[in-house]
């Protein structure tokens, strides 16, 4: 026996009974209802959902075309089959054109049986096909609006929205509470204000207890999805709290469906939706509840992560600029103090080794002071663009000094430094940056080339200053020519050559933030040759 | 005798560093561990120094504190100021309290005394 449920307008109880009894002799077992006005047919509908209204052709108050008429208002989904004592061929026509599935004669039952059979098969397939596409776009605008650019809470509250009413009545998501632990409710859709009010105070009032054998909690603790076509038949309760349990069953819950949302390490929380009253929820309305929570988690996971790796950004660079700042200290007494030694044993012409060791210790610190500086750039780069204080200089005398300060490292790396350049090379640049990336440059040619000579070349190119340095070194294979302007960047081993790996990174920073430009060329094993260009023009940028 | 140099950091080290490094190059020179020092000093001194070295971060009171204070005394408003700073924005802080310049520290020997002939006050004649 195929049970359904009809809907009879009919005035006689005897037809009615008349109706059911040939349904059941086709093989059909309908829980049926009786109305006999428009007005206890709309309530009836109301109540639905009806796989099928037969419908008496004439009756005391209304017709058959009304019948259609308030179905069709009514937007529902339901074949209506029209049954009639006498009926001409003109009515008959007349109620098809109007919608009528079928009319035929009471006299001529026999044919109710294969009529019924043929409107709910095509009644199931129509439903079917309607909902997957209810299905398809409610996940496609769920879509839209996880990978959408909205804040997490809204973004949830717009995803229960969907599901509502639609699928289900109403429709929430819990998330586990990072703090207390536990689920929260964090969105809800449901149609009545009364009723959301209602359940965001058991909320508060009855925290979901995380132990319970059934419900959101259960599902979370799991990871087993819960379908209660009637949760009246539940056999576990929510809650041991009686009171909780009450309030739980004053909401009148039909059918419920709780879906954990999946995440990397466990579950973030639960999807749960329902319906109310007649309506009951399908394995379909499980199926689509699980992609929603499937797709859910692994935005919230995203987010998460996204959230996680920024707080460890902002930490290093916390840390490093707290760093750098404690390091310069002790760093400025070294320098003081090896200077005025130095200065005192110049004086004093004593041994010429003391002499060099300090001149060394000096040139140690001075290294030590450039990786402090570098580790603090880096840091600011992090959080934005290099900012710049730009003064007007001549460019050749700020090579020169700077030269004058690698001479004592070039003669301990054996090089020699040559200087060929063009005076009157005017322009506004930031002094410290500019300081900062010849000698990025410079450094780099003499850890790479020990032992040969390094040329710098200042000169114009255009409306542009360029510094070039040239070594001899082991050169920059083509590959790796623009990966050592990275942060952290190298083109050899760490454990061959040392260095932090910011020099040349901030090199080109510092140029790109003048509007100019830093880059390498080279052949392996024929040296490189590293070019700085900055506008000479003043470039009004922030 | 030349008028001192106030040099007002609350590192012990670093400020005797300093210190000898500026007595070293001839000046006379008075130490203070942070900004309420600074301000006994300037007041048990007949002389009012030619500059005034300064750390910003300091217990007690800050650099930024005593600038405003000093500045508030009409016999040392003129005193010019030399911000020593660790942090980035030494330049920044400098423009703000109206100093004649800055310092970021790690600073050598050279640059240290460039910085203090530069811009202490001029001697009276």
């Amino acid at each position: 026996m195929t049970p359904f449920r009809l809907l009879l307008v009919e005035d006689s109880v005897n037809d009615a009974a008349l109706v059911t009894a040939e349904l059941e002799q086709a093989g059909y077992l309908p829980t049926a209802r009786r109305v006999e006005t428009l007005d206890a047919l709309r309530d009836a509908l109301a109540t639905g959902p009806w796989d099928l209204v037969l419908c008496d052709y004439r009756l005391p108050r209304f017709s058959a075309l009304d019948v259609l008429s308030l179905l069709h208002s009514q937007g529902g989904d339901v074949p209506l089959i029209v049954l009639s004592s006498q009926l001409s061929e003109d009515q008959a026509v007349t109620l098809m054109k109007a919608g009528a599935r079928d009319c035929f004669s009471k006299d001529r039952m026999a044919r109710l049986g294969p009529a019924v059979a043929r409107e709910l098969e095509e009644t199931r397939v129509r439903r079917e096909r309607t909902r997957a596409e209810v299905d398809r776009d409610i996940l496609a605008k769920a879509s839209e609006l996880l990978t959408g650019s909205l804040e997490q809470a809204a973004r949830l509250d717009q995803l229960v929205q969907l599901m509502v009413p639609r699928v289900a009545d109403w429709c929430a998501f819990f998330l586990q509470d990072p703090n207390q632990g536990g689920l929260r409710l964090v969105a809800l859709a449901h149609p009545d204000a009364e009723r959301r009010a209602h359940a965001w105070k058991l909320d508060q009032r009855f925290p979901l207890d995380p132990q319970s054998a059934a419900g959101p909690a259960y599902v979370l603790r799991t990871g087993q999805p819960e379908f209660m076509p009637d949760v009246r038949k539940r056999s576990e309760p929510i809650t041991r709290d009686v009171a909780h349990q009450r309030a739980i069953d004053g909401l009148g819950l039909r059918s419920v469906v709780n879906v954990a949302l999946p995440g990397n390490d466990g579950r973030l929380g639960v999807l749960s939706m329902g319906t109310l009253g007649e309506r009951t929820l399908a394995p379909v309305d499980l199926s689509l509840a699980q992609e929603l929570a499937r797709r859910t988690g692994l935005v919230l996971e995203n987010a998460r992560l996204f959230q996680e790796a920024r707080e460890a950004v902002r930490l290093r660079d916390e840390f490093l600029t707290v760093a750098a700042h404690e390091l310069r200290t002790p760093l400025t007494t070294l320098r003081l103090q090896l200077g005025t030694l130095l200065q005192r044993t110049e004086a004093h012409h004593l041994e010429p080794e003391v002499v060099t060791r300090l001149e060394r210790s000096v040139r140690q610190v001075r290294r030590l002071g450039t990786l402090v500086e570098g580790l603090l750039d880096v840091s600011q780069l992090s959080s934005g663009e290099l900012s710049l204080m730009p003064e007007r200089f001549d460019l050749e005398e700020l090579v020169s000094e700077v030269l004058d300060r690698y001479q004592a490292e070039a003669r301990a790396a054996g090089c020699e430094l040559r200087q060929s350049t063009r005076r009157g090379l005017w322009g506004t640049w930031d002094r410290l940056r500019v300081d900062q990336a010849v000698g990025a440059l410079i450094s780099n040619a003499l850890k790479f080339g020990p032992g040969r000579p390094v040329e710098v070349d200042v000169g114009r190119e255009g409306g542009f200053a360029r510094i070039q340095v040239r070594d001899r070194g082991i050169g920059v294979p083509v590959d790796q020519v623009e990966r050592i302007f990275e942060r952290f960047g190298r083109a050899v081993s760490s454990h061959s050559y040392g260095g932090l790996g910011l020099g040349l990174y901030l090199a080109r920073r510092a140029a790109e933030a003048h509007g100019g430009r830093a880059w390498a060329e080279s052949a392996s094993g024929e040296g490189a040759r590293f070019t700085l260009e900055l506008p000479l023009e003043k470039e009004t940028r922030e | 005798m030349s008028r001192p140099v106030l040099v007002v950091d609350d590192d012990t080290d670093l400020r005797e560093a300093l210190e000898e490094v500026l007595r070293d190059a001839g000046y006379t020179v008075f130490g203070a561990g942070n900004g309420l020092q600074a301000l006994e000093v300037l007041r048990r001194e007949p002389v009012p120094p030619s500059l005034v070295l300064l750390d910003m971060m300091m217990p007690v009171m800050d650099g930024a504190t005593f600038g405003r204070q000093m500045r508030q005394v009409e016999a040392w408003n003129g005193i010019p100021v030399l911000v020593f700073s660790a942090s980035a924005n030494a330049r920044q802080v400098a423009e703000e309290m109206g100093a004649c310049g800055y310092l970021r520290k790690p600073v050598d020997v050279e640059t240290l005394l460039k910085a203090v002939a530069a811009n202490k006050a001029p001697e009276a004649p």
